[in-house]
């Protein structure tokens, strides 16, 4: 086997074992330990990134079954960041309005009420910019 | 045979910012060896405590954890420097990274650089343990070692994945890689513990059969057996007796004043909680010195 053989059957295995697949000829319960254990790693850091996803309810299955179609991308933020764009369940108050202002960020959506404290209420998407409208609460 | 170079530093901990201060403290009791993550320090920019840990005259080694050298890629020439930039930084004698791959694939031609045709685990993954694999493992081995200032220890990680085309188990393995390369063997008695839990197979025998004349030093680390009898290494629980009485053999074998002994706790970490753990390591370690 070549190194580029290598690198791809390395490539298909993983692949398989990230969105909970079995891959061919695998033992299952050594796959399914595999796969766990990715998410579990996956998942924890996301955890340690934004501890207010401790809050977010079936947080395991919800962001373990996004994970399985979604590689990551880039550091446990981006992870949060892309698991709340995708979400459509019940979050805490404050990381719904982190869901809400992404998507309009992303082009999902054109206004979005941002509850946090601290940042202006609304967030409006015109003309290919987002804006940031609204008085701050007093501190 | 080749002495490990931090041989004779006893018990140390992996640095880590919630326990500086405790390990500053210690280390003016007499604690000498730490580990550092790579990834999470630059060695522009070292975190002041740490600075203060080696100048109160610890070792620190830096421990990478995403080089991937198990993987059919070649190993990135900027994540090498970093990791040899680090050793300069830190002072150490050596760099530790794992027998595994952590990412698979290539940037498709023409693919955006920011997006590129690679899939990270995010995770140590074993890679087959074939001829085949290993060549390209040595020759990525090597290539590391070519360009690090300093030598390279490198540590059996905890696999729970076995691979259908695999035809030489661990220690066979380990012993051919070092044997080929010269590099150390950084000794995960807990990760031993935890593939022999999943995959099957005696930890001891398997220790016994190791590259044990190349060890540079000794990792230990807490986790938990689940109800189907797997031990999952998350350094984020204490020890159990397993893996304590796993590290007084390893001693025994190795020797009281040879390679240390460093403990790893990552998550749901505190001075008191390391103090605490620390103390058992130590006397897992004494044990095996009350019975040379």
């Amino acid at each position: 086997m070549t190194r580029r053989e290598l690198e791809a059957r390395q490539q298909d295995v993983l692949q398989s074992l990230l969105h909970g697949d079995l891959p061919e000829g695998f033992d299952p319960r050594s796959a399914a330990l595999t796969t766990r254990m990715l998410r579990t790693k996956r998942r924890s850091e996301a955890l340690e990134a934004v501890p207010g996803l401790r809050e977010v309810p079936d947080l395991a299955g919800r962001f373990d079954g996004w994970a399985a179609d979604h590689p990551r991308r880039g550091c446990p933020h981006d992870d949060v960041i892309d698991f709340l764009a995708s979400t459509d369940g019940p979050l805490p108050v404050a990381l719904a309005s982190v869901r809400a202002v992404e998507r309009v960020c992303r082009g999902d959506a054109v206004i979005a009420r941002d509850r946090r404290p601290r940042e202006r209420p609304f967030i409006v998407a015109i003309g290919g910019r987002v804006w940031h409208l609204g008085r701050r609460a007093p501190r | 045979m080749p002495r490990s170079p931090v041989a004779g530093l006893g018990v140390g901990a992996g640095w880590r910012p919630a326990i500086a201060d405790e390990l500053l403290v210690q280390a003016r009791d007499g604690l000498q060896f730490a580990e550092v993550v790579a990834e999470n320090v630059s060695p522009a920019g070292l975190p002041d405590r740490l600075v203060e840990l080696v100048r109160a005259g610890a070792t620190v080694v830096p421990h990478g954890v995403t080089l991937g050298l198990a993987g059919g890629a070649d190993p990135d020439p900027d994540r090498i420097d970093r990791l040899g930039a680090l050793a300069l930084a830190l002072g150490s004698p050596l760099v530790s990274e794992h027998v595994a791959f952590v990412r698979a694939g290539r940037p498709a031609d023409g693919a955006d650089a920011l997006h590129p045709d690679v899939l990270e685990a995010g995770h140590l993954v074993p890679a087959a343990r074939t001829p085949d694999a290993l060549a390209v493992l040595v020759d990525n081995v090597r290539t590391a070692q070519s360009r690090l200032p300093v030598p390279l220890a490198l540590e059996n990680i905890a696999a729970t994945l076995a691979w259908p085309e695999t035809s030489m188990d661990e220690p066979e393995f380990l012993t051919a890689l070092v044997e080929a390369t010269g590099c150390f063997f950084l000794l995960d008695v807990a990760n031993l513990h935890a593939t022999c839990s999943a995959l099957g197979g005696d930890a001891r025998d398997q220790l016994d059969r190791m590259p044990l004349d190349h060890v540079a030093y000794v990792h230990v680390a807490g986790g938990f057996t689940d109800p189907s009898g797997v031990y999952w290494d998350t350094h984020a629980h204490d020890m159990t007796g397993d893996v304590l009485q796993l590290l007084t053999h390893v001693v025994d074998v190795l020797g009281t004043n040879g390679p240390p002994v460093l403990l790893e706790r990552d998550t749901d970490i505190d001075a008191e909680i390391v103090r605490a753990e620390l103390t058992r390591v130590r006397l897992a370690v004494d044990r095996a010195g009350a019975r040379a």
